[in-house]
């Protein structure tokens, strides 16, 4: 059986016939076929294959797209690696939505360390999101980690006030996890300085429209409650080694 | 024929965000698009909003709001029973899968206007692991004469 190096699960759409086959005529055939507020972000030779990457930015976020040589076709899908069967356009997807970690307002967030806390996440968490509540729950039987919980209260008026409690409380980590996996609400009052209303403004401003939005070291980002297995990997693979 | 289809092939995809983002659920939908909305006159002073909701996804029924253009709120609005789904954790709750179709009655001022627009704010989540933050999404309906 002949293997190609690369599959492409794509739909294709033949756009115009005989243009120059260089980086301009892609970039300008873009800019041609462009409407609304999307605008063309970058372009470039694809790592692998004869086709350019087009990256288009909508106003919530980026979409890849592929570009023959000729600037004839435009390809809208994913490149699988053939081999090895890595996503090629979500890995390259996540390292353009990459943040800078040090940009995240870990000041606000209630953080656990466990063992050597090698392997750091930070978590936009709502208290009342179950898949919330199974990430994190996942997450707690992993060692040499922290956990940043970035108390995201979006989903109602119950979220906010919990959270606000929570942030209140003498104990920020336990009264977070109580809530969070005992469903016991946090004694405090929730009348103390907090930064739950920035918190909503800045996963707003960074279009964080889902929960649980989350990051690594690395600044990738990803949303929902991936399973254990696979956000371990992904752990490991964003933190530094391990050292002995 | 050709332009108009990459056109909206174009606008469609630019405007699809967030699926960059999430692990391996490329087609993970935008709220948007997993919660469509619709609205029809049911009469001179009722409205029938309705949400198609995509397979795999869920809205909850005390999650609704509706408003008035002028931001009134319309608190008499007749939602049907939702299917009981009991967490052992997060108690019992009702949602909606694939279709939904809730009335709304209208105030006589406005149903006087002859079109009304609302503001309809729904809140759900996708089995496939998140949950999505309240979408506020507005219709327009003109309304037949009493």
């Amino acid at each position: 059986m002949s293997i190609a190096r690369l599959a492409l699960a794509a739909s294709c759409v033949v756009a115009s016939f005989g243009a120059a086959a260089d980086e301009a005529a892609v970039r300008r055939m873009i800019q041609d076929k462009l409407r609304g507020p999307s605008q063309l972000e970058s372009v470039r030779k694809a790592p692998w294959g004869a086709l350019y990457e087009v990256v288009v930015r909508g106003p919530e976020g980026r979409q890849i797209y592929y570009v023959d040589e000729g600037a004839n076709v435009i390809i809208s899908g994913q490149a699988i690696d053939a081999k090895s069967g890595r996503n090629l356009t979500e890995e390259r997807s996540r390292e353009l939505n990459r943040v800078d970690w040090s940009s995240l307002p870990l000041h606000w967030a209630i953080t656990s360390k466990r063992g050597s806390g090698r392997r750091k996440i930070a978590i936009l968490s709502d208290p009342n999101c179950p898949y919330c509540k199974r990430f994190e729950e996942d997450l707690a039987k992993l060692d040499d980690i922290t956990v940043h919980i970035l108390p995201y209260a979006v989903l109602g008026p119950k979220s906010t006030r919990q959270a606000r409690a929570v942030w209140c409380s003498k104990d920020r980590v336990k009264a977070w996890n109580e809530l969070m996996f005992r469903r016991i609400e946090p004694p405090a009052a929730a009348d103390c300085d907090n930064p739950i209303d920035r918190l909503a403004q800045f996963g707003r401003s960074i279009g964080a429209n889902s929960t649980p939005t989350w990051f690594l070291e690395s600044g990738e980002r990803f949303s929902g409650a991936m399973p254990l297995d696979e956000a371990r990997r992904l752990l490991d693979q964003a933190s530094p080694a391990r050292r002995r | 024929m050709l332009r108009p289809l990459l056109l909206s092939l174009l606008l469609a995809l630019g405007a699809a965000p967030a699926a960059a983002q999430l692990f391996g659920a490329q087609d993970l939908l935008e709220p948007e698009k997993a919660f469509r909305i619709a609205a029809r006159a049911l009469d001179a002073r009722s409205v029938e909003v309705e949400f198609k909701i995509a397979n795999g996804y869920y809205l909850y029924r005390d999650r609704f709001r509706f408003a008035t253009e002028s931001g009134q709120m319309l608190a008499e609005v007749g939602v049907p029973r939702g299917k009981i789904k009991e967490d052992e954790f997060f108690g019992k709750s009702e949602t909606f899968r694939d279709l939904v179709k809730i009335r709304v009655p209208l105030s006589p001022q406005d149903a006087a206007r002859g079109a009304v627009v609302l503001k309809v704010t729904s809140q759900g989540c996708s089995d496939k692991g998140v949950c999505y933050v309240p979408l506020e999404q507005t219709v327009r309906v003109s309304l037949p004469r009493p």
